[in-house]
């Protein structure tokens, strides 16, 4: 009985639909919608709420149905897709990156993928599906680092604790939670932005590889096929420039340090 | 620089009064602060109490509580305001405010989305649908009715073309091959083919076949009644591709 209501409830929830947004849905179609819409439950939800999930719903049940579905020709062509805009994400996001040699942009596209595959069962067209996948994605690649880091495995978190260990005058930077995280990432956004201003643009990925992936000058020279001498020239370069940097200043200034231990000498001085 | 003071605590609560835009919630850094501040988190829960007109800061829920919602505050968010999605979800409203982790989330998918908005991201694979053909009950009755009742006249390859369409650079055909005298299947044909599908609607027919590599999809036993009805609703198919065509 509370199904065939729940039934009815969507169903009326469509056709109101249908005829504002002008869908011009056939009737097979808005049995469809209302059928599944009422598999997935929401008995108790307010009226705006169920208008915004049809909406949803009628928006994005396409692409949906096609990732959920391994027996639909479609299915692995648009997971396919799915790669590149799951890697994008965390390129953006500034996620893309682990200090663990053994952890690259691929492990960590292919652990949001499997996260978004495992949640998309109980996606329940609540939100765009955009929304829904960018949010999943943030949370799962956090939700990683900070697991990582409890584990004490050698990812980000941990190697700027290994940056702590090697200079005990950068004075007990933890990275312990994840507000300490979050700036760190933030200083280390704005650190980037500094650097991609330069006109050297070595400078930005040699920074990167020193303080980051915590490198040997040696192992940098052959990476970027330049004596180590001339890496420690262009390091030097680099603190130089954010050393000179107000907004790097500031940060110095509130925080009492840098995290990636790249302005210490201007702090000494 | 981090906004890690008391007054930028006050300064983003000073803002709230006019606070609708998007991502209007304060920064990870300061939510951090305010959690362990507690002369920020007595201002905050006051004005929790005045932004949402309650009596009480909503009960406290936890982050996976949160995570399960989040996606739904930021839809609203984005379909009207900070102050609407705080009414709908309170408790994640306050939880994104007390939570340096979910606070974190939020900023990050707020920076997805201006980024999709900007083009600084691509957009989601998400495949696109365009309305290519519309055509009145009348026209198809005038179209295959005749041939219909004299079982004649389906042309060299008993096909009767039903309709041609352009959209953009694509070819768009509509033709119907009688089965027997009771159902004909319907043919589409894309110039150039893409990967896609169709979506024919003829009330209270709906169906959506996958584009084949040559660019055809067959809609099979369709009632030749509801081809040749005089009344009902308008045939409408639409192509959906996987890609937004130039």
């Amino acid at each position: 009985m509370a199904a065939e209501k729940l039934l009815l409830r969507w169903s009326e929830v469509i056709a109101e639909r249908d005829a504002t947004e002008g869908w011009r849905l056939t009737a097979q179609q808005r049995e469809r919608y209302a059928t599944e819409l009422a598999a997935i439950g929401s008995p108790d939800l307010a009226l705006p709420t169920l208008r915004q999930i049809a909406l949803n719903y009628h928006r994005d049940q396409r692409i949906v149905t096609a990732l959920r579905n391994p027996q639909s020709p479609e299915y692995s062509v648009r997971w396919e897709r799915w790669i590149d805009q799951v890697q994008s994400i965390l390129q953006h996001q500034g996620l893309n990156w682990s200090t663990d040699v053994a952890v690259d942009i691929e492990d960590l596209t292919q652990i949001a993928l499997l996260a978004l595959q495992r949640a998309l069962a109980g996606y329940a067209y609540r939100s765009k599906f955009s929304v829904w996948t960018y949010s999943v994605v943030v949370q799962t690649i956090w939700r990683y680092f900070r697991d990582s880091r409890r584990l004490r495995r050698a990812v980000r978190p941990e190697s700027l604790d290994h940056l702590t260990a090697l200079d005990p005058d950068l004075g007990g930077i933890t990275a312990d939670d994840v507000e300490e995280y979050a700036q760190t990432r933030a200083l280390y956004a704005q650190i980037q932005g500094v650097l991609a201003a330069q006109p050297d643009r070595r400078l930005r990925y040699i920074f990167h590889l020193a303080y980051i992936e915590d490198r040997r000058l040696i192992d940098i020279g052959e990476h970027v096929q330049l004596p180590p001498a001339q890496v420690r020239t262009l390091l030097r370069q680099a603190r130089r420039v954010l050393n000179g940097d107000p907004t790097i200043q500031a940060w110095q200034h509130a925080a009492g340090r840098c995290e990636f231990g790249c302005c210490v000498e201007k702090i000494h001085a | 620089m981090p906004e890690r003071s008391c007054q930028a605590v006050q300064h983003w609560l000073a803002r709230q009064g006019a606070a609708t835009s998007h991502g209007a919630l304060p920064t990870p850094d300061l939510v951090a602060h305010a959690a362990t501040c507690p002369a920020c988190r007595g201002l905050l829960m006051t004005t929790a109490v005045t932004f949402l007109n309650a009596s009480a800061p909503p009960a406290s829920i936890v982050c996976s509580e949160c995570e399960h919602d989040l996606d739904a505050f930021i839809d609203w968010e984005e379909r009207y305001d900070l102050a609407a999605a705080a009414q709908r979800y309170p408790q994640i409203w306050w939880h994104v405010l007390n939570c340096g982790a979910c606070a974190e989330v939020y900023a990050g998918v707020h920076a997805l989305l201006r980024a999709e908005a900007t083009g600084k991201l691509m957009a989601m694979p998400l495949p696109q649908l365009y309305p290519v053909l519309q055509l009145p009950r009348t026209y198809l009755h005038a179209a295959l009715a005749p041939q219909l009742a004299l079982g004649v006249g389906w042309g060299a390859d008993d096909a009767q073309q039903i309709a041609e369409a352009t959209l953009g650079s694509f070819q768009f055909a509509l033709a119907a091959y009688p089965n027997n005298d009771t159902t004909v299947t319907l043919m589409v044909q894309l110039d150039p083919p893409a990967p896609g599908a169709i979506e024919l609607r003829l009330d209270p027919l709906f169906v959506r076949v996958p584009l084949a590599a040559d660019g055809t999809a067959f809609v099979r036993d369709v009632p030749a009644a509801m081809l040749t009805a005089r009344a009902g609703a308008d045939l409408c198919l639409d192509l959906e591709l996987d890609e937004p065509f130039e």
